[in-house]
């Protein structure tokens, strides 16, 4: 532009300098780098039966939250005091969406644990929660308890242990299962870790299915629980049981009354109601086994990347297995055919 | 007449001034009868219609000390005289504009006629220092935005150290008054600016200054703030680096504002504003990094987490009591606040740690001029200031929230400040609320759990706070016009906060370090008397100024007041056609007050090591020898050349204590010795044009001074007996050996039509060799050769500033363009100790990694959220193993030890419009 012509289409001067101003105005700053948040990954296969966690520690206890995602037992690889965090994981597979711990993510002198998680359709979280001094063994203090699954901490119940049941003081709960928004079931046993010829004894020894309504506080005996060490809620708020009197034999507990459901092929270590069908994982052979619901009939096989310690149905025909194999314990995801 | 002679009538002529003093300047002249040319006696002189200020003597002659720089209208009437007046007279510090003057009898009807002449600063023998001035119109056409950037462009300046001394050694004079925030100078954080708009005339001097001013080795930094006048005026301008490309816009914002002018009566005032807010507040120029995964691979020129601001206000009220006294009271604010980022917080999206320095200054100053004479003058100055100084530095809870550009205009909200504020160390053993336990980021392209955490390992929550009330009286008497005597002197009460908490998200019972806090009240005093005396053409400055301090620290033991004397003589004649300035001055200043507090700073040097503090420290010394020789080859050139050596003496060093590697008790334990050459060339701004061009050639060594006491004068051997090793010589921290600075000012000539036409243009040229460093070896532990025995490349900047202005009448609406480094040339400011270069070695990256692995090498399983596909190199889910953790922490280490803060500036842009009424 010439500056005749300039001039000739000039603004006061006063003028340009405000139009100028608007215009400086008008401009965006240029803003700087900002980390790009990490995307999670999806899952690493997509096979039938398909691995989730590949980590070298241990990843216990699944319970899928909506079909759409595990809350587990996870102890972090790289913590010097051994705490037992809440790890939340795609059901699919992928990366974590989240992982909370006792006191934080910063290891302490305590080793804690929060356990065998279990998440309400209202979304209450049960674990339990165990404290102990890292030199020590047996845990100083356990307790059932309720928070929510953002922030588990935030108590909103809590049932300390031994408690009175089947005639006994059972120190120890696992396997939560909720039954409506307010009623708990959970296996009581002992774990008292008792000294046998210098070694502890860990084993988990069951007593029967017990009940807890977190409003009232009130314990009590599954109507003819006693005995029962695992078991799987079915959709008409019965279970399917397993009596350790006879680990193989299935039954379906309801209003008290216990039916013969059916017979695996072996000792049972947990199992899952998988759309109404009851899932067994036996204790020898890695093996996965579902029977008919009606006839009690076994329907299927299948063999187990490992020895499937815990099952948790996922929606559909899908199962997460706790399975331990020879680098630990990790997450499968199990379609059954 | 040749130039000798000139020099001679100037000195018969032009009164025996007293110019000692560095914040005013002085008129003189003589008065004649214009029809016989005869000496009128008893001639009026007035200043600003304020009333008679000076009288002719028997030869005609007057002369008015201490006048305020700035212009001034200046009026002449003696009796059976037409009086005659002259506006616009400027005057400036340490110089006497010469007024010559023909008065025509009332009868006569033609008025009297005035000759305003300004003796020659450069030869004019009265000038006994080392002066370098910058006057308001280089501020406004010169590329500097503030007094600091106004100080940096003198020669002998490098980076807060005058002729080699440590950052420190200098003090800064607002219209008069000394100020220095004496807690905590060595970091150069000050707390206080002047806003630019409002400084009147700033200087440097760097040699022989006066008597009157204390508590400095090296400098004066002198600034005189304007004062409203007779009718309201203003000034305006917006600045930014909006409408640049991306690497020339750090997001800066700046507005100025000025406005003074009669309030009511005869009480002017002046209010100034000088507000700037940049996105990026330390800008620079590092080379992006060559992994693409480093997200500054894309955008390299902006660091996240460095936003500043900063705000400062004066205003100032000028109240005339009566013809002889002047009252003035001067109010200045400063507000700064910055992000600090910091590597190690990269890749969080928590702010990281923030910094908050603030300085508060006000003033009274009341001048009483005597009734004029003209055999003698007297002029009384006391001034009263309150001046405050807070820093505070802690971890930022949130992202302040920009508003407008980058302007927040609110204050960082830090954790814990309040226990640190109330200094509660009882409450600061526990962990400090808002202090977040630093865990490895896990969002890093990187994934392993190294180098990057989410919050400061560091925890570190400091305030302090210095305050300082300060009261002086200076007195000048002047005897005719060959006598200059000054005495007065000054008392300061200063209280001193500190509180400073280490691992703050941690309990001290948990094993961080436990909070140290202090407060103490030092005192200053100082007296002085200062003579000038002129015989002939030879002139004979002495002065002899004594310093007391006492530290007021409550378990001193045995710290006892200290006492100082300053003996100052300076002797300039006329020697041909050059005038010869010989001095020698002894200078002192009290320690920074940080350094007496007993056991309250841990790692204050920030070099690991642990400094106890000693409340017994004395003064710090200088004793300087200057010769001087100044010429003016032509007209329109001056030229100046000078050596000096100075001995420093007392300095404050870390000593040793016992067999503990990692105590030390601060003591008076360094000296240096600094030598240079001066050579100034000016060629006045005279028909668009002018420039001047300093260099400097300089050789600062000490004997000790390292941070790690590897050489020193004294050691003290666990039985407590000192032990003087051989005396070992090195660089200064601050032995820059060549500096060059050109300085030049142009005007496009106003012709009708052209484009450029009454364009200004204002440049900055500095070229330097590098500043000393040393070099360790691998280990870390052991120094490559003496301390400071390697040098950093030398650094070279060109700053412009391009202005065009159109007069609407009375006012001024004009655009310019600020530009700082020019050549976008990326600077060298620092260097790894270990490997000479900005950048580690491979070696020392292999090291980290190793290291690094060794700390962490558990495998990284696919859900995790620090997997990355790439290092997966069998794709079994699981990255393990040095083979394939190793690429990602070595990765990661040369993203950690990216050199950013080893550059210098980038190529800054910034185009500013402003109206002037």
């Amino acid at each position: 532009m010439s500056p005749e012509l300039i001039r000739n289409v000039a603004l006061p001067a006063g003028v340009r300098a405000v139009a100028l101003l608007a215009f400086l105005g008008a401009c965006n700053h240029t803003e700087p780098f900002q980390p790009s948040p990490r995307e999670p990954l999806g899952p690493y296969e997509r096979a039938d039966v398909r691995r989730l966690t590949f980590n070298t520690s241990e990843d216990s206890d699944p319970f899928v939250i909506g079909d759409s995602v595990i809350v587990f037992t996870r102890i972090e690889p790289n913590r010097s005091d051994g705490d037992r965090c809440l790890a939340y994981l795609p059901v699919e597979g992928g990366t974590l969406l989240q992982t909370l711990c006792p006191h934080g993510m910063v290891a302490d002198t305590m080793r804690d644990a929060w356990l065998f998680p279990a998440v309400s359709p209202g979304g209450r979280l049960a674990y339990v929660s165990q404290e102990s001094r890292i030199t020590s063994f047996a845990p100083g203090v356990r307790r059932l308890t309720v928070g929510t699954t953002r922030a588990p901490d935030s108590v909103t119940f809590a049932l300390n242990l031994p408690v009175r049941l089947f005639g006994q003081e059972p120190n120890s709960v696992r396997r939560l299962a909720w039954d409506g928004a307010t009623r708990l079931r959970f296996v009581a046993g002992d774990e008292g870790f008792p000294l046998v010829n210098n070694v502890r004894d860990t084993t988990f020894s069951a007593l029967g299915l017990a009940v807890v309504e977190v409003e009232s506080g009130v314990v009590s005996e599954e109507p003819g629980g006693e005995g029962i060490y695992v078991y799987a809620p079915r959709a008409d708020s019965g279970v399917w049981a397993v009596d350790a009197e006879d680990p193989a034999q299935l039954f379906a507990l309801g209003a008290g009354i216990r039916t013969v459901a059916g017979r695996f092929s072996g000792a049972i270590l947990d199992i899952a109601d998988v759309g109404g069908i009851p899932v067994g994982a036996l204790a020898l052979g890695a093996t996965l086994e579902w029977l008919d619901p009606g006839s009690g009939r076994l329907m299927g096989r299948l063999v187990a990347p490992g020895t499937v310690l815990r099952l948790s149905a996922a929606g559909g025909r899908r199962v997460v297995a706790d399975v331990e194999g020879p680098l630990g314990r990790d997450l499968w995801l199990i379609t059954l055919p | 007449m040749n130039r000798c002679c000139a020099v001679f009538v100037l000195l018969l002529g032009a009164p025996g001034v007293g110019l000692m003093g560095q914040t005013e300047g002085n008129i003189g002249g003589r008065v004649t009868d214009g029809a016989t040319g005869e000496p009128v006696v008893g001639a009026i002189i007035e200043i600003d219609d304020r009333g008679a200020r000076g009288l002719t003597d028997s030869t005609g002659v007057f002369l008015i000390r201490s006048v305020r720089p700035g212009r001034h209208r200046i009026g002449i009437s003696a009796i059976g005289y037409r009086s005659v007046s002259r506006d616009s007279v400027l005057v400036e510090s340490g110089r006497t504009v010469r007024l010559d003057v023909s008065l025509t009898r009332v009868a006569v009807p033609v008025r009297g006629v005035v000759v305003e002449a300004e003796p020659d600063p450069l030869l004019d023998p009265l000038v006994t220092q080392t002066v370098q001035r910058i006057r308001v119109e280089e501020l406004r056409e010169l590329p500097v935005s503030t007094l600091s950037e106004v100080v940096a462009i003198q020669g002998g300046v490098v980076g807060g150290s005058f002729r080699g001394g440590r950052v420190g050694q200098d003090v800064l004079i607002v219209d008069g008054l000394g100020l220095k925030n004496q807690f905590d100078a060595a970091s150069g954080r000050f707390g206080l600016r002047i806003p630019a708009v409002a400084i009147q005339e700033a200087s440097v001097i760097t040699n022989a200054f006066s008597a009157r001013y204390g508590r400095a080795l090296s400098g004066v930094v002198t600034a005189v703030t304007k004062e409203g006048g007779d009718r309201l005026t203003g000034h305006m301008a917006v600045e930014t680096d909006r409408p640049f490309p991306d690497g020339s816009d750090v997001g800066l914002d700046r507005l100025v504002a000025l406005a003074g002018g009669p309030l009511f009566g005869s009480v002017r005032f002046l209010a100034a504003m000088d507000a700037q807010a940049r996105i990026d507040d330390d800008p620079v120029n590092a080379p992006p990094p060559a992994d693409s995964l480093d997200p500054r691979f894309e955008r390299p020129w902006l660091l996240p987490n460095a936003a500043g601001e900063r705000y400062d206000l004066l205003g100032k009220l000028t109240i005339p009591l009566g013809a002889r006294q002047t009252l003035r009271v001067l109010g200045v604010v400063s507000e700064s606040r910055r992000e600090l980022f910091d590597p190690v917080l990269k890749y969080t999206t928590l702010p990281g740690n923030g910094e908050e320095v603030g300085g508060r200054l006000a003033m009274l100053h009341l001048e009483r001029t005597s009734v004029p004479r003209s055999d003698h003058t007297l002029v009384i100055d006391a001034r009263l200031g309150f001046f405050e100084s807070e820093a505070a530095r802690a971890p930022v809870v949130r992202h302040p929230r920009r508003r407008v550009g980058a302007f927040s205009f609110s204050g960082l909200e830090f954790a814990g400040m309040t226990i640190a504020k109330s200094q509660d160390t009882v409450r600061a053993r526990d962990p400090i609320p808002g202090f977040t336990v630093p865990t490895f980021a896990d969002a890093t392209p990187w994934g392993v759990n190294a180098f990057f955490m989410t919050s400061s390992p560091r925890g570190e929550l400091r305030w302090n706070r210095f305050r300082e009330v300060r009261g002086r009286v200076d007195v000048l008497l002047g005897r005719g016009r060959v006598t200059d005597v000054r005495v007065g002197g000054e008392y300061a009460r200063q209280w001193v906060d500190t509180f400073t908490r280490l691992a703050g998200f941690r309990a001290v019972d948990d094993g961080a370090p436990p909070a140290t806090a202090a407060s103490y009240g030092p005192s200053h005093a100082a007296g002085y008397v200062e003579w000038q005396q002129r015989a002939s053409d030879l002139t004979v400055s002495a002065g002899l100024r004594v310093d007391a301090f006492g530290s007021g620290v409550a378990d001193a033991g045995g710290a006892s007041g200290k006492l100082a004397a300053s003996p100052r003589l300076a002797v300039s004649t006329a020697l041909g056609s050059a005038t010869v300035v010989a001095s020698v001055g002894r200078f002192v200043q009290p320690p920074d007050l940080q350094y007496l507090v007993s056991a309250a700073f841990d790692d204050t040097l920030r070099t690991g090591r642990f400094r106890r503090g000693n409340p017994s420290l004395g003064f710090e010394t200088s004793t300087q020898y200057e010769l001087q020789a100044r010429v003016r080859p032509s007209a329109d050139i001056g030229f100046r050349a000078g050596v000096y050596v100075r001995r420093l003496e007392g300095l404050i060093a870390s000593v040793p204590v016992g067999f503990d590697p990692d105590s030390a008790v601060f003591a008076n334990g360094d000296f240096g010795t600094v030598k240079g050459v001066e050579i100034a060339l000016e060629r006045e701004y005279r028909d668009g044009f002018g420039l001047r061009a300093t260099y400097v050639l300089q050789q600062a060594q000490a004997t000790a001074t390292d941070a790690r006491d590897l050489f020193r004068r004294l050691r003290i051997s666990p039985t407590g007996d000192t032990i003087r090793p051989s005396e070992t010589a090195f660089p200064l921290d601050f032995d820059r050996r060549h500096a060059l600075s050109v300085t030049a000012r142009a005007r496009v000539p106003s012709r009708g039509g052209a484009v450029f036409a009454g364009t200004e243009a204002g440049a900055v040229a500095q070229w330097s060799s590098g500043l000393p460093f040393s070099l360790r070896d691998a280990t870390g532990d052991s120094l490559i050769g003496l301390p400071n025995s390697q040098r950093l490349p030398s650094q070279f900047t060109v700053n412009v500033m391009l202005r065009r202005s159109i007069d609407i009448g009375a006012t001024a609406v004009g655009v310019y363009l600020d530009v700082r480094n020019l050549t976008n040339r990326r600077n060298v400011v620092a260097v790894r100790r270990s490997s000479g270069q900005p950048d580690p070695t491979d070696a020392e990256i292999a090291g980290l990694v190793a290291d690094a692995f060794e700390a962490d090498p558990t495998p990284i399983p696919y859900e995790s959220p620090r997997y990355r596909a790439w290092a997966d190199a069998d794709g079994d889910g699981l990255i393990a193993g040095m083979d394939e953790l190793g690429p990602m922490y070595e990765r990661a280490a040369r993203d950690f030890t990216q050199p950013i803060f080893a550059y210098g500036i980038p190529r800054l842009l910034r185009f500013g419009v402003e109206i002037a009424f």
